[in-house]
């Protein structure tokens, strides 16, 4: 039997533990700076958090935003978020941080069953909207009828 | 189809086609009109042929990376795109299909600058009509901007509500762009379902060879090879004799009667090159519109509710005076794209696309790699020209937009990576002092080798150049006999 010394144990401990809820920790970050955005944008909606979290792995999973530049937006939020704060960040965050919040806003829309209204409303995620999908959906077009 | 799983030993050919994108397939389509029962054709394509469900379950058009077959040098941030398999730019095109205007076939005659066309809109006329009913096109039959005869076969896709105040405010120069992504359900194509991933179209339903096209393959007279690569054509007195290929590491070569370069403006200097081929003119002029991304956010005016991806065009800025100092521009009025973040707000906002004229510049040009025999890319610089007609365009869209509830504008600063046309490298003319190609597009002093493509064209207006490189190829069909349009 493979013997561990000391050291090699308490590194193989943190390794695994790092591994294990490295990608919880990521997830709870990137959960939060959505569900910022939608407080901020949405105050009408509430979405459960399961919800959220199916939402938020689908959104990653297709949003080609850089993990690091995520993390940096999130640092950023607060300041963002306030109009007065918000003109003192250098322009480049600005628009990056608005980028990011658009792209946020317009797959929620797409993807749940928000009315569009200003009514107090709890919102399902319905599916993740794919460009690609047989079945795609642009709730915003009217199509053409004969 | 009769795909060949080899290459058929010691065999001639009356016809070997290169490529199987837009222009091949319409100079086939001509050609198989005139041709006797008994003609061999073959058509030599190096890419693949995937069905369009592999397509969607790979995201992807090709395994072969656009990149990965040329190399670039000048513009680091310069990007040519194209799709290597068959059907070509078909497969990733977005489908629009206006036509060019009268004058931009007289662009020296008119304003003074550039070149002229060895033909006129009238001659390209029948040709166009040919071309908007096979790729069953949708479009208004009230366009102002240039003459239309017929009917576009499908009724033109829905503006926007703000697409649909331009046209108000603007009757003759603002309308719904004719495109070939079907509006309505139409010859075995779905309908438009404004996706925004036009691409690679999850509904097939804008035109491709594969989904339109492929009875001209499925022809008895017509053999395909495909990941084949074409290296160089064999000549001899004035004419060429074959062509040179590598098939499964192998290379290949078959006799030819008259042979067909439809492999697009980067690949086709390249093979007339590695051929021998030494026209001053051969790879240079290498050239494509510019185009600018702008924002126009609006206050209560919604965007979004329209029928497919890219809905109105506008030609505010393009015919006029302004083009004896400025490229003129053409407006894309698009339907898709991200909503804005404020709550209610979310429809309130129109991206448009600026698509500007620019001259060629002699310096851009594809020429050999040593190494590799790639086509080598150079592009260094836009015209000034060009950029004038970028700086008229940004300062005007303020007052085209006027007729709008406008909150603010805002305009990209840097020039999109790439308009995916790639134009300019094989120049058509009537001298051969001053152009590699005659005006059906056979190489000067060749006269059985065609070279089509939108390498032809002599000048880069803004329209979408897809309509006109395959009426061109129609056209130069007709050089060989009888190929009237139907």
């Amino acid at each position: 039997m493979m013997r561990l010394s000391r050291r090699g144990l308490i590194g193989w401990g943190v390794s695994a533990t790092l591994l294990g809820i490295g990608p919880v920790l990521l997830m709870h970050d990137r959960e939060r700076i959505l569900r910022r955005v939608i407080a901020h944008r949405l105050p009408q909606v509430s979405i459960p958090d399961a919800e959220l979290r199916h939402f938020a792995a689908d959104f990653f999973s297709q949003d080609d935003t850089d993990p690091r530049k995520l993390a940096l937006l999130e640092e950023l939020q607060p300041l963002a978020l306030r109009p007065a704060l918000s003109a003192r960040l250098p322009q480049a965050m600005q628009q990056a941080y608005q980028r990011f919040e658009r792209r946020l806003i317009t797959a929620l829309l797409h993807c749940t069953d928000f009315d569009l209204s200003q009514r107090p409303q709890t919102i399902r995620y319905v599916r993740f909207y794919d460009p690609f999908g047989p079945q795609v959906h642009n709730r915003f077009a009217r199509l053409v009828e004969v | 189809m009769r795909l060949l799983s080899q290459p058929e030993r010691d065999c001639a050919y009356d016809l070997v086609v290169v490529g199987s994108g837009f222009s091949a397939s319409f100079f086939l389509k001509a050609y198989l009109r005139q041709a006797p029962a008994g003609a061999r054709v073959l058509v030599i394509e190096r890419g693949q042929l995937w069905s369009h469900e592999r397509k969607l379950r790979e995201r992807r058009n090709s395994p072969v990376e656009a990149s990965s077959v040329i190399r670039k040098s000048g513009d680091p941030n310069k990007d040519w795109r194209f799709t290597i398999g068959f059907g070509g730019g078909s497969s990733c095109w977005w489908g629009n299909t206006p036509r060019m205007l009268p004058e931009d076939f007289r662009l020296r005659t008119a304003y003074g600058v550039g070149r002229d066309w060895p033909l006129s809109y009238d001659d390209l006329l029948p040709y166009y009509q040919e071309v908007e009913s096979v790729m069953g096109v949708a479009g208004p039959d009230d366009i102002a901007v240039y003459p239309r005869p017929a009917h576009y076969r499908l009724p033109p896709h829905r503006l926007s509500q703000v697409q649909a105040a331009l046209a108000d405010a603007y009757p003759d120069e603002f309308f719904a762009l004719p495109s070939a992504r079907a509006s309505t359900e139409a010859a075995g194509r779905k309908r438009c379902a404004a996706s925004s991933s036009c691409w690679l179209c999850p509904m097939d339903a804008k035109f491709t060879v594969q989904n339109s096209m492929l009875s001209v393959y499925q022809d008895p007279r017509v053999s395909v090879l495909l990941e084949a690569e074409v290296l160089a054509l064999e000549r001899h007195a004035g004419a060429v004799r074959g062509v040179v290929f590598r098939h499964a590491g192998v290379e290949h070569s078959v006799r030819a009667e008259v042979c067909v370069l439809a492999a697009h403006a980067l690949f086709n200097p390249a093979i007339l090159l590695r051929s021998g081929f030494s026209h001053p003119l051969l790879g240079g002029n290498l050239h494509e519109q510019i185009g600018v991304k702008a924002e126009v956010f609006l206050d209560g005016l919604n965007n979004f509710d329209g029928s497919t991806s890219v809905t109105g065009v506008g030609y505010m800025g393009y015919a006029g005076a302004h083009r004896r100092e400025a490229g003129a521009c053409m407006l894309e009025a698009w339907n898709i794209g991200p909503l804005r973040a404020e709550n209610g707000r979310w429809q309130q906002v129109l991206h448009v696309r600026l698509v500007v004229e620019d001259l060629p510049q002699p310096r851009n040009r594809v020429s050999l790699d040593v190494a590799s025999s790639r086509p080598q890319v150079h592009f260094g610089e836009r015209s000034a020209y060009g950029l004038a007609g970028v700086h008229r365009a940004s300062r005007m869209l303020e007052r085209w937009m006027s007729v709008l509830p406008v909150e603010r504008i805002e305009i990209s600063d840097t020039p999109e990576a790439s308009e995916s046309h790639i134009q300019g490298t094989t120049v058509m003319g009537a001298d051969p002092a001053t152009a590699v190609l005659d005006p059906y597009l056979r190489y000067h002093g060749h006269d059985n080798l065609f070279v089509l493509g939108s390498g032809a064209f002599p000048s880069g207006p803004p329209a979408n150049p897809t309509l006109t490189l395959s009426a061109l190829a129609l056209r130069a069909a007709s050089a060989l006999g009888s190929a009237a349009p139907a």
